[in-house]
């Protein structure tokens, strides 16, 4: 019998949230480990091996210092198949949002000790640097995708993830529309869905944390938004949140700044 | 009619409750006044209503008490009968390595719905229409939908997005229910329209109605009908559509089009949805998942990773075109009752009105076909038979030939498709190229996970496969003339069975002459089986490469350079299969050669998911390429063909 | 072997020529005949001759690395070597792939002859860009790698 495919998961810049929807899938990760062998998982287990080769990389966390570049490119080189999971690794993270910025000026406002910070002056996507075979979105990523993708890969088939909005999925799910029926700023008409719409489950608008869905025509929705009287100041932080870095997003909250 | 006190409103609650019956029907509930099950008379909207305009969506008070004095919400009847979510069969691959399907049925509940307006009966007919009386009945939704008790109301108080006086369906209720309620401050009049109404209505305490609430409800409608907001000038609008194809209406309204396929979720009438595979973690089973989809989503219009409709004007255009177009050609009636929720639950504030008379402000008009009559209607589950392979045979480098056993082709015509499948990898359509008895042959190229599986069986493996499907080539009105059948790479495929049984038949087929285009000499399909060819007489072979070794002595260039330098003969007719832009330049050839439109046969590449015209994937204008195609004659699709964004 | 006027009639583009300047196309051209594996000429070669093919057939054949690889193949009324036209450098190697007939004319008497009478200078030309123009499309076709993964059903 062949030897079970060997899955790796590794962390950049992140909140290790993703990692812990992994944790949190519980019997289901009891019927992955069956079916794999999780090698390297340093949120579940330090008995950890983070050599060799993996036939499934799970990266979170996006790239922000130095080191993570080199740490990337290593484990690019290492894997056949890399999956990015969550915000950060797929749009920068909400780390991103100082891009642009004075990245000195924050490190000397938040550290005592600012000589000891080494880090880039723009936190990035994965993609950005090294090839990447899927991305997962989210903050944190859906558990079902997550299962899903390693499913897809194991069989050797395109994962079922489809990029449509969160409004589809409200439909389906019954949710009665936040932004129609009081002129909630939702974002989820421009946002990729995957998350079940669980923002608008609880009577809350979508504020966007799985990034710009494919054709996210932002400033349909920023021109709705004002003439409900949201402010450009207002437009500007709608869009600039958990995946502010992800380009539909930040130029739309750029174009309002 | 009957008058009655609305108090029997307790009493048709518990009769529409009988034997079981959930009670569905208008209810407040976060918000709005949705469509839900209800069990007390108190759970309907008493007291509220509902005001309503391009995306904004308000509950109200009202001075009085009436429980149905509002329009419609967000939800409709659809869900009840076409489930936004709902798994079709379970795949299994057991220990042994064969498979097994097990249809998934939804369970029967028995319904009763109550307060439904004019224009969701409308809708219910036109779902109806879709899934119950076209060429393949839906068991589905025909199990869900299966002895609905309907309870509708004459809608006296139209919002200001109602259109459904245009679009004939309402303001009163006059089929499609078994009973039609008119609320008049504490009384009811109810009318029975159905036999089970009658029954229903003779169980209420109720009086006959007089002339004067006759005549009540007679103006009650009229005063309904006039305060419909904007009209809509449906006359002859699928025509004046379809011939402002490139509107630059189209343009602008995708600027402010969020494709977020809200619209399309809150139709009552839109049916279009996608399978998808649900692994079980062990590999070993899966589930075959159905799910609501919109025209308005990328994937919708994938064909071989590429969107067709990639832009936003492109989908915007699909939908519309269909809705208030092509669905008049497939289903005898407009897709569209007027109720304007596509307009209330816009998060942009599109007003459809506004841009149906937009997009046809001139007097153009391009006539489409009639409704084909359905009348063959079989039941289709969806779910795969179980067929084996017999033999396998290498075409080339990634193509090969599966030799099936399989049951239910005794039908099969030349030119059909089957759907194959494999568990927890999924379900493609491929062309049937061949049949002898009971064994039928697929020509299938590795260009995905679930062909690349495909191609790696072995005698004695199991899969899926669900047909024949789709029409096949006109072999009958070939015969007598001279016949020039023209494929392009693995568009042989399909042709292949129709070349046997032309071959074949010499005394129909006198002059029979194949061009064959293929990217490389290895890539050339059944080079032994078409050298056995040559010698029937009247049979002529004309085969050529993209590229080759110098080795090659054949024919180097694209098939249509073989077609210039032939004498096709303006007698001829003509078959061809193979990409969408060789059969556009083969049939301009052929036009030059003399050959006209109606003369030549091609078969179409589209999208298509489900092979029964349910899924709405493969919409080409006015057919779904899957059940009224893949073959057309050309004038059929002409207008069509080849076009970007269609 | 010298060429009977005749033998041009059957050209189509030719037959719209008046007979007097056929002839003088005739008086210029060579009636050749090769057997398969003979070569007209070779990538790279100077310019020569045009051909025009009344029968079999001509693979124009392109050195990559050390393969040579087949690109088109000529059949009957068409024309072969019109680079020669232009005075440039042969593209392509013409292989003879099938035993053919061929018309043979040089490049630079039928030049002279298309300056001096405007009438075949026009129908040379008209044939050429019309081969050309048909060559190209051919090629874009070719170029969009229509049975390529990918591109076709």
């Amino acid at each position: 019998m062949n030897a079970k495919p060997r899955l790796g998961v590794f962390k950049l810049a992140s909140c290790d949230g993703c990692q812990l929807t992994l944790l949190g899938c519980e019997d289901a990760l009891l019927a992955l480990a069956e079916r794999v062998e999780i090698a390297h998982f340093p949120e579940a287990s330090s008995r950890t091996d983070a050599h060799g080769t993996f036939d499934v990389a799970l990266v979170e966390g996006s790239v922000s210092a130095p080191f993570q570049l080199d740490e990337l490119r290593s484990i690019r080189a290492r894997s056949k198949r890399l999956v990015t999971i969550g915000a950060c690794a797929t749009a920068g993270g909400v780390q991103a949002l100082r891009n642009g910025r004075d990245v000195r000026e924050f490190i000397e406002t938040v550290y005592a000790s600012p000589e000891y910070i080494s880090t880039l002056d723009a936190s990035t996507p994965v993609s950005a640097h090294v090839a990447v075979d899927y991305e997962l979105r989210g903050c944190p990523i859906d558990k079902q995708q997550l299962l899903e993708v390693i499913t897809a890969l194991l069989v050797g088939r395109r994962p079922e993830i489809r990029d449509e909005s969160v409004c589809l999925e409200c439909k389906r799910k019954g949710i009665v529309c936040v932004l129609v029926k009081r002129d909630e700023p939702c974002l989820g008409p421009v946002t990729h869905g995957g998350c079940d719409a669980l923002c608008p489950t609880f009577d809350r608008g979508c504020y966007g944390c799985f990034g710009p869905k494919e054709r996210a025509p932002t400033s349909a929705l920023a021109a709705r938004f004002a003439r409900d009287g949201m402010v450009p100041v207002e437009l500007v932080r709608r869009f600039r949140g958990i995946t502010g870095g992800a380009e539909a997003f930040r130029t739309e909250s750029d174009r309002h700044e | 009619m009957m008058l009655a006190r609305r108090a029997q409103l307790e009493r048709l609650f518990e009769l529409a409750r009988e034997g079981g019956r959930a009670l569905i029907g208008p209810t407040v509930r976060d918000g709005a006044i949705v469509f839900a099950e209800i069990e007390r008379v108190e759970q309907l909207p008493i007291g509220w209503r509902d005001v309503q305009s391009p995306g904004k969506y308000r509950l109200e008070r009202r001075s009085d008490d009436a429980a149905f004095g509002h329009v419609v919400g967000p939800n409709s009847a659809k869900e009840l009968f076409f489930a936004p979510s709902e798994t079709l069969y379970r795949a299994e691959r057991r220990p042994d390595g064969k498979l097994g399907f097990t249809a998934h049925k939804p369970p029967p509940t028995a319904k009763a719905l109550i307060g439904v307006r004019a224009c969701d009966l409308a809708a219910m007919r036109v779902q109806d229409r879709v899934f119950e009386r076209s060429q393949f009945r839906d068991p589905q939704y025909g199990a869900r939908r299966a002895d609905t008790v309907v309870i509708g109301v004459h809608c006296t108080e139209p919002g200001s997005l109602c259109f459904c006086s245009s679009m004939g369906t309402g303001p009163r209720v006059t089929e499609g229910a078994d009973l039609a309620l008119a609320e008049r401050g504490d009384e009811l009049l109810v009318d029975a329209l159905s036999p089970r109404g009658e029954a229903l209505l003779a169980q209420l305490e109720a009086t006959e109605a007089s002339a004067s609430d006759h005549a009540w409800l007679d103006a009650a409608m009229d005063a309904s009908r006039a305060r419909m907001g904007t009209a809509v000038d449906v006359r002859d609008l699928h025509e004046r559509l379809y011939a402002n194809l490139d509107h630059p209406r189209f343009a602008e309204v995708a600027s402010r089009c969020l494709s977020c396929s809200s619209c399309t979720s809150v139709c009552p009438t839109c049916f279009c949805s996608n399978a998808v595979e649900r692994s079980d973690l062990d590999g070993a089973a899966s589930s075959r998942v159905r799910e609501w989809d919109s025209c308005f989503t990328r994937e919708h219009s994938t064909l071989h990773g590429h969107a067709v409709r990639e832009q936003t004007s492109e989908r915007y255009r699909q939908w519309i075109t269909h809705k208030f177009g092509a669905w008049v050609a497939q289903f005898d009636s407009s897709g569209c009752t007027g109720c304007g929720r596509c307009i209330a639950w816009c998060p942009a504030q599109i007003d459809v009105r506004e841009e149906l008379a937009a997009l046809t402000n001139n007097d153009r008009r391009t006539p489409l076909p009639s409704a084909r009559s359905c009348d063959a209607s079989q039941d289709e589950t969806l779910v795969p038979r179980v067929a084996e392979v017999v033999s396998v045979a290498r075409e080339s480098g990634d193509v090969v030939t599966l030799r099936l056993r399989a049951e239910g082709f005794e039908s099969f015509a030349p030119g059909q498709f089957s759907q194959l499948s494999l568990p927890a990898i999924g379900e493609a359509p491929i062309s049937i190229s061949g049949r002898d008895g009971a064994e039928v042959e697929h020509t299938i190229r590795a260009v995905g996970a679930l062909t690349d599986a495909l191609c790696k069986l072995e005698p004695g493996e199991q899969l899926g496969v669900r047909g024949p499907y789709g029409r096949g080539w006109p072999l009958d009105e070939l015969a007598g003339g001279p016949v020039v059948v023209v494929a392009g790479g693995i568009g042989l495929a399909p042709l292949r069975e129709a070349l046997r049984r032309m071959i074949a038949d010499p005394a129909r087929f006198t002059d029979l002459r194949l061009f064959y285009g293929a990217r490389t000499p290895d890539d050339l399909l059944y080079a032994r089986e078409m050298l056995g060819w040559v010698d029937r007489p009247g049979f002529r072979l004309y085969a050529t490469v993209d590229r080759a070794s110098a080795t090659w002595r054949g024919h180097v260039g694209v098939v249509t350079r073989l077609l210039k330098r032939e004498t096709v003969g303006d007698r001829a007719r003509a078959i061809i299969c193979g990409p969408e832009t060789m059969m556009r330049f083969t049939v301009d050839a052929l036009a030059r050669a003399g050959v006209p439109h109606d003369r030549v046969w091609v078969t179409m590449e589209r999208h298509m998911k489900c092979a029964t015209g349910l899924c709405g994937r493969c919409q080409l204008g006015p057919y779904f390429v899957c059940k009224d195609g893949p073959v057309f004659r050309f004038d059929e699709v002409a207008s069509l063909f080849g076009r970007q964004g269609i | 072997m010298a060429v009977d006027p005749s033998t041009l009639d059957a050209m189509p583009f030719l037959r719209r020529l008046a007979a007097d300047a056929r002839a003088e196309l005739a008086a210029i051209a060579t009636l050749e005949e090769h057997s398969a594996g003979a070569v007209l000429f070779r990538e790279g070669d100077a310019p020569g001759a045009v051909f025009l093919v009344l029968e079999g057939r001509v693979t124009l054949t392109m050195r990559v690395g050390q393969r040579e690889a087949s690109v088109l193949s000529l059949g009957a009324d068409e024309l072969v070597g019109w680079s020669s036209l232009l005075a440039r450098r042969r593209v392509a190697t013409a292989l003879i792939s099938q035993r053919s007939r061929l018309l043979r004319i040089e490049a630079s008497p039928l030049l002279e002859l298309c300056e001096r009478d405007a009438r075949v200078g026009y129908a040379v030309m008209a044939q050429a860009f019309e081969d050309v123009s048909d060559r190209l499309v051919d090629t874009r076709m070719q170029l969009l790698d229509l049975y390529g993964k990918g591109a076709s059903r």
